[in-house]
């Protein structure tokens, strides 16, 4: 059920290996998550290659995350940085009973809900960061062919739809694609149930879906594959 | 749209069979900053160097505080071997001194009565042979001891009979004495002055002493002078005790020698045999050497008689005066007790006041054998006046100036006054 591959996976960071990193530790094909653990004792015992090995393997996937949360990047860069030094600080703390990527995202987590609630209370609206993704989207009537501009809708569609999504249920799903994590861990992550995580993600592939409906009387293939 | 299709479309979308993640994956985004990085990686490196530098400094406080109580151990022991001989040597002094001080004081109290006891009885003696008068100071406690006498003439006969009883215990006492002889100077001390008496019992007893010595020994002096017709004492007695005053088989005290003097005056001119002076104990009478008894009616015999009148006083006077503070102390118990003690003091003084006096004759006291040598004489002033006592010096320098008038002595001789 849970066989889908992290993005970070699928894209083989391959950032890491041009930066001439250990690609047998950066290998984005050999993330075990029991090294992860390891690595994080190792750093705790002070070693910095071990930390610098962790760093690698996650700084992309949480660096998206945390732009799928909040699209201002200034914020990003702070929620990834504030994300990084409260890992660094608490490694003392760290004990292997879960996984490493669940203790780095909640960390980050917390961090962004955090950022959440001051944004609110500086009322600043997240249709800023709505528009901030729909100038960063594709045009529509960009000069291509009928069938890329199609696929160029539908991609600006869908993250339309991902960016006005709830919070709540934008978070399980990016950190499903991100990290792919089970729901269970998902509600580790989140601080809540894994039915509620579940019913979460139910919530925004009913919406991703219904954004996406609009392009079905074209292609009922697609329709059938969302 | 069912549940059922929803829950198609999550199965689908987890097993990754959905274009969902598709769609996600076409998402542009950005790449880290490299300064970012840069800044992360440098804040974990720092961080470690951080937390190394605190282990270190961790590790140097922990050997520090583990060695500051060895360097405070090492400060104390060299505190203590430094400090510890002087204190040692200065503790040991402290400690020897205040043993001498202690034993000094000791001993300068213990020397002084035994000088005065054995120099008083003795010295007084000498001083009534070289100047018959009694002086005040003997002469003192007898009129001292009238008064009382006096006051307790109408009680004379109840006081004779008690006289008579303590005298029986006194005997019993001075046959465990003589079995068993202490010196005197404990036993006085020893024994709690009578604070019911009118006078200090300590200083009559002590004043009797020496007036009763000093009589024994004019006595035995002015008998020795005498003619052949001395009469022995087992005799006078005889006579004594033919005359009924005395009953047969008791030595005489001084009250008994008065009422049977008083009982011998009846008649116009008898002859009054009286004894000199009489063992304390019937048991050692017979093994001591014979008293001399004196016959009175001859002018001779004037002022021993008159002595052993005053002592047969004093000895009353005693008596009475304790049996007078007992009766008006019968409330206290505790005055009993101290009476008790005061009559046993008594008559032992009374006792050993008749010992020196009958032995003085067959052995020379030490006060006579340090007299008869000029140099033991000097050295005894010497140490009375180094005790402190002047006066007692002064007048021994007195009498060894007497006694050797042509005797050489230094003249920065401490014996000097």
């Amino acid at each position: 059920m849970d066989s889908m591959q992290p993005v970070a996976a699928v894209r083989g960071e391959a950032t890491l290996n041009e930066a001439g990193f250990d690609r047998e530790l950066a290998s984005p094909t050999a993330p075990a998550k029991s090294d992860d653990s390891e690595l994080m004792i190792r750093y705790r015992n002070g070693d910095t290659k071990a930390f610098e090995i962790l760093y690698l393997r996650h700084k992309g996937a949480l660096y998206r995350y945390l732009q799928r949360m909040c699209r201002n990047k200034e914020a990003v860069n702070d929620l990834f940085q504030e994300s990084w030094s409260k890992l660094i600080a608490s490694r003392a703390r760290y004990e292997p009973r879960a996984q490493f990527t669940t203790f780095l995202f909640h960390i980050a987590h917390n961090c962004a809900v955090d950022y959440f609630r001051r944004a609110e209370r500086q009322h600043i609206g997240r249709t800023d960061d709505v528009d901030d993704l729909q100038e960063r989207l594709p045009s529509a009537e960009s000069d291509r062919p009928d069938s890329q501009a199609a696929e160029a809708e539908l991609q600006a569609a869908f993250a339309q739809a991902l960016a006005t999504l709830p919070e709540e249920q934008r978070n399980v799903f990016v950190l499903r694609e991100e990290t792919g994590m089970s729901l269970e861990e998902i509600g580790q992550v989140t601080g809540v149930t894994m039915e509620t995580a579940k019913s979460r993600l139910r919530y925004a592939l009913n919406k991703l879906r219904s954004a996406l409906k609009q392009f079905e009387p074209r292609d009922h293939t697609a329709s059938k594959t969302l | 749209m069912s549940n059922a299709f929803e829950d198609k479309m999550v199965s689908d979308y987890l097993d990754g069979n959905s274009q969902f993640s598709k769609r996600y994956r076409a998402i542009n985004a950005d790449d880290v900053p490299a300064d970012m990085d840069a800044a992360i990686l440098a804040q974990a490196n720092a961080a470690t160097a951080a937390s190394n530098v605190a282990k270190d400094s961790n590790v140097v406080s922990i050997n520090s505080a583990a060695k500051e109580p060895e360097v405070a151990r090492h400060k104390s022991l060299a505190f203590w071997t430094r400090l510890g001989a002087p204190m040692a040597i200065a503790a040991s002094f402290v400690l020897v001194v205040s043993i001498m001080f202690d034993s000094g004081v000791r001993e300068s109290k213990l020397s002084a009565p035994s000088y005065q006891e054995a120099a008083g009885p003795a010295q007084d003696a000498v001083q009534s042979n070289s100047e018959p008068k009694r002086d005040n100071t003997t002469a003192g406690p007898a009129e001292a001891l009238a008064e009382p006498v006096a006051t307790a003439s109408m009680e004379q006969s109840r006081n004779d009979a008690i006289a008579e009883r303590e005298k029986s215990q006194t005997e019993k006492r001075v046959a465990q004495t003589d079995a068993a002889p202490q010196p005197r100077m404990f036993e006085e001390k020893a024994q709690a002055p009578v604070a019911a008496q009118a006078f200090p019992a300590d200083k009559a007893v002590t004043q009797s002493d020496e007036r009763l010595g000093a009589i024994k020994k004019e006595t035995s002096q002015e008998l020795a002078k005498l003619s052949p017709s001395t009469v022995p004492s087992a005799e006078a007695s005889r006579q004594l005790t033919n005359t009924g005053a005395v009953s047969p088989g008791n030595e005489l005290n001084g009250v008994e020698v008065q009422r049977a003097r008083r009982a011998q005056a009846q008649p116009a001119t008898p002859p009054i045999t009286i004894v000199a002076e009489a063992p304390p104990a019937p048991s050692a009478s017979s093994a001591r050497a014979p008293v001399p008894s004196l016959r009175t009616g001859s002018g001779d015999f004037s002022r021993a008689s008159q002595s052993l009148q005053d002592r047969d006083e004093m000895r009353s006077a005693n008596a009475r005066a304790s049996t007078t503070a007992t009766s008006r102390s019968n409330a206290a118990s505790a005055a009993s007790t101290a009476e008790k003690k005061a009559t046993e003091k008594t008559k032992v003084a009374d006792v050993n006041a008749a010992k020196p006096a009958s032995a003085a004759p067959a052995q020379p006291t030490v006060k006579q054998l340090r007299e008869a040598d000029a140099g033991k004489w000097l050295i005894y002033i010497r140490g009375l006046r180094m005790t402190g006592k002047e006066l007692a010096a002064d007048r021994e320098w007195d009498r060894f100036v007497k006694a050797y008038p042509d005797y050489d002595v230094a003249p920065d001789d401490r014996a000097r006054p």
